[in-house]
């Protein structure tokens, strides 16, 4: 990986599951390269994080959501949009 | 559904929550404090642009459009207030103050009216707007332009206007909406020259006019007008160079006020001249995008081959010590935020739809060089790490992935992806290669495209449109067409059920395609779907063409003109057909899965099983299935795509080959072909409540799939399965694009939540 020196940097690495993120790399690899799909976009939140966050707005005001070819904070979204988005196919490996 | 205890929160309250602390991220103070600046100021309006847009043309009455709209747009340049914030290395805003907006009145006007009282306060995207601005607005502008606004303008010239902005059938209000859009310019070329290499162009095009040439009048106009554009943007740099010598003389701290000088001394060069560094280059690529950005209505204007283009500038700059790594890639954040700062501006209708202000911005990495080899490289890196510090909604980070992209550049994006931000998206590379090669050349041709040109420009642009930077231009998010919808006039011999929103309940809205109970085979139903569809594809498409000629006439756009290939050389502006690839308008579909997933439950359990008659099932969906709750879940539970079963898969397969090859087969008024695509964004939320209940088992006004996915919840045989099933679709054939996507659980991907 790039080594990259930003003591001032706010970003703090997340404790990867190694397995998981093999099985993703295939995922896209297998999608894209094998079967020919031109695109793939995923959102990667837990359903219970967007639960949470439709009940307590004012807890997750920088979550993120991926709606469609964009990312939005999930709190501009309207109740409808975040709806559908929710009732999305969460897949697991 | 709805659960009171949920609340609606919009955009502006989101706006407060985030201000402060919440949004100081980045890899550098200077960063932090700039995302902070970006959180700290609400969308606002100014009116700029419109008051230069009305002096000009209220001064040019009768004189040919092109000379009214070029001297406009030079004008808005020229007169642009610098803007110079603290913290920026890179100089340039689009308005007076931070995320600003300047209004295209010409596109507007007609709309604006009725938002305008409560543009400020609306829950969705709301605008800041001086209360003098907004009286000038209302007293003089409003007045001057809203009978002369494209949409304005169309619907005296078309059969069906309303029908086309609200039928939820067809519609291209997105369209009317937008010109000047979806466009990669071509900045390797635009680098290498500065501004300067296509004024003299456009000078030896002005000297080559011959003035008994019948092709070259208006020609005259065409060049004079580009050379008044180019100079504005000179003096546009200018401006800013003063304007940072200002500051700088006024800064108190030292180290400040270098960075002051710095920006003056480049902005005296670019984006003018040759850019000769990283920082120069970067400079006159987003200036670049931020005039785009005031001279066009619409989304999608692209960074495209980002890693490319930037290579050579940055390794220069790394041999030479002049640059590091961490160097760039904080102007790399910068170039984000600033990025995120472009909002787009629209009616408070289309803001519940497509709210966050988000105008589609792409910028990607990897891909292969012209050679075929794999052309990824530190910036690549550089490029998808930032996304990782910065966190900003824009631009849309993009890996285009081949066979031959490193393992560890897709495990950077992949770690990109854990962030749960959205970032990145993954292409394909040689799908969109293969659909570039027959992009707006129709059923039987090629597009003018080369392998080598391809490989080298090529990228997607807005969401996944596939688009070659300089030499395609033309609207990719134009017309759309509601396959759900589709399959309900199917089973009303083309009347729209009463009951649904906007125009015509229980009108006539497709053609007559015969009572169902009479269908006597599955043949009959699904021949009945097909040619709902092909009416109303071609309907809309018959009324896009006439937006595109007025387009072509009345709305040219010079600084897409100069950034595309060949239009100097032709004097033709871009929008009028000048570009080495005219493409659109486009033809993209919803509810892909709503059609499949509704055939193969009509085949499977009329015809197949016979447990229901097609009339017990119309009546069925005529109470939405109020009464008959057991026959929703048979439907339900009939095949569904998206689980590698063949059954529905073919079926979706099939439906997706027609859609393509009727839209392809359509002619358009720039000369090519339209073209298939199947992206648009959160449409099956608000096409959906406008679609009656499905043979699906879907209820009345609830979302359609969205985009090319599987329904919700129905693809129950997990993520490899499902990509099968994408897996059947014939890409070639959706020239436009097709947008994708998935849901993996955080839990899979990492053992903690970080937020």
């Amino acid at each position: 990986m790039l080594e990259l020196n930003t003591p001032e940097s706010t970003y703090q690495e997340p404790d990867y599951n190694p397995a998981g993120i093999r099985n993703f790399m295939n995922l896209v690899r297998t999608t894209l390269n094998d079967h020919g799909v031109e695109h793939i976009q995923f959102n990667t939140l837990n359903k219970e994080t967007l639960v949470d966050a439709q009940a307590h707005p004012e807890k997750y005001p920088t979550l993120m959501v991926r709606v469609a070819g964009y990312s939005v904070y999930f709190t501009d979204l309207g109740r409808r949009v975040q709806d559908d988005v929710i009732s999305r196919t969460e897949h697991r490996f | 559904m709805t659960d009171s205890a949920v609340k609606e929160v919009g955009s502006r309250l989101g706006m407060e929550w985030r201000d402060g602390k919440s949004a100081e991220v980045g890899s550098t103070r200077r960063i932090q404090q700039l995302n902070r600046l970006l959180h700290a100021n609400r969308p606002s309006v100014d009116i700029h642009r419109t008051r230069c847009f009305t002096k000009v043309f209220q001064a040019t009455e009768g004189e040919p459009y092109i000379r009214r709209r070029y001297k406009a747009c030079a004008e808005t340049y020229r007169t642009l207030e610098p803007v110079i914030y603290d913290h920026e290395q890179l100089a340039g805003w689009q308005g007076k103050r931070i995320r600003c907006e300047q209004i295209n009145i010409e596109m507007h006007a007609d709309w604006l009216e009725g938002d305008l009282d409560q543009m400020r306060v609306r829950q969705f995207d709301p605008f800041e707007i001086d209360d003098a601005d907004l009286q000038e607005l209302r007293e003089v502008h409003i007045p001057y332009w809203r009978d002369k606004t494209l949409t304005a303008v169309w619907a005296k010239q078309v059969p069906h206007p309303v029908k086309m902005v609200s039928s939820g059938i067809a519609d291209c209000v997105n369209y009317l909406g937008s010109a000047g859009s979806h466009f990669i310019p071509d900045y390797a070329a635009l680098l290498s020259t500065g501004y300067k290499g296509a004024y003299d162009r456009v000078q030896e095009g002005l000297a080559n006019v011959d003035p008994t040439n019948p092709a070259d009048i208006g020609k005259r106009d065409f060049h004079l007008g580009l050379i008044e554009v180019l100079e504005a943007v000179k003096t546009l740099a200018e401006n800013y160079a003063a304007k940072a010598r200002e500051l700088a003389a006024a800064e108190e701290h030292p180290e400040r006020k270098a960075e002051l000088l710095e920006m003056a001394r480049i902005m005296d060069w670019v984006p003018w001249n040759p850019a000769r560094t990283f920082r120069e280059a970067i400079q006159t690529v987003w200036l670049t995008e931020m005039l785009l950005s005031i001279e066009g209505a619409g989304p999608s204007l692209t960074y495209g081959r980002f890693d490319q283009y930037m290579l050579p500038y940055y390794e220069k700059d790394i041999a030479e010590s002049r640059l590091t790594r961490e160097q760039a890639m904080e102007l790399i954040e910068e170039m984000y935020i600033k990025t995120t700062n472009i909002p787009w501006f629209q009616s408070s209708q289309l803001a519940y739809y497509f709210g966050g202000y988000y105008r589609f911005p792409h910028l990607g990495v990897g891909g292969l060089n012209k050679l075929g080899r794999d052309a990824s490289n530190e910036l690549s890196y550089l490029c998808l790490r930032a996304m990782r510090h910065v966190r900003t909604t824009g631009p849309t980070v993009s890996l285009y992935l081949h066979q031959k992209t490193p393992d560890e550049l897709l495990l950077e994006a992949a770690k990109l992806s854990v962030e749960g931000m959205g970032h990145p998206s993954y292409f394909d590379v040689e799908t969109y290669s293969r659909m570039l090669e027959y992009r707006g050349a129709g059923l039987q041709g090629k597009s003018p495209y080369t392998r080598e040109q391809i490989l080298e420009l090529g990228s997607p642009l807005g969401c996944v449109e596939p688009g070659v930077a300089g030499l395609q231009y033309g609207h990719t998010d134009s017309g759309i067409v509601n396959m759900g919808a589709v399959v309900s006039l199917a089973l009303n011999n083309g009347v729209k059920p009463a009951g649904l929103p906007g125009w015509g309940p229980g009108e006539q809205a497709g053609p007559q395609t015969g009572d169902p109970a009479t269908f006597s085979t599955y043949e009959a139903f699904h021949d009945a779907v097909l040619e709902q569809l092909a009416y109303a594809i071609r309907e809309v498409h018959a009324h896009m063409i006439v937006a595109e000629k007025i387009i072509a006439e009345q709305h040219q756009i010079p600084l897409f003109t100069i950034l595309s290939t060949g239009c100097i050389e032709k004097g033709v502006d871009v929008a009028a057909g000048g570009a080495y690839c005219n493409i659109g308008p486009t033809i993209q579909c919803v509810g892909l899965a709503d059609m499949a997933n509704s055939m193969a439950a009509v085949k499977k359990v009329v015809y197949d099983e016979g447990s229901v008659t097609m009339d017990a099932l119309r009546k069925a969906l005529e109470t939405d299935f109020a009464d008959d709750e057991e026959l929703r879940l048979k439907l339900r539970n009939a095949p569904k795509y998206g689980n590698n079963d063949d059954y529905a898969d073919d079926i979706a397969a099939e439906v997706f080959q027609y859609f393509a090859d009727v839209v392809r087969s359509l002619r358009c008024y720039r000369g090519n072909y339209a073209d298939a695509a199947i992206q648009m964004v959160q449409a099956n939320v608000g096409f959906g409540e406008m679609t009656w209940a499905t043979p699906s088992g879907r209820h009345a006004m609830r979302p359609l799939a969205d985009t090319m996915s599987a329904e919700q919840q129905t693809d129950v045989h997990g993520p490899t399965a499902a990509s099968l099933s994408y897996g059947k679709l014939n890409y070639s054939a959706f020239t436009n694009g097709t947008l994708l996507n998935m849901w993996i659980s955080r839990s899979e991907l990492a053992k903690v939540i970080n937020n």
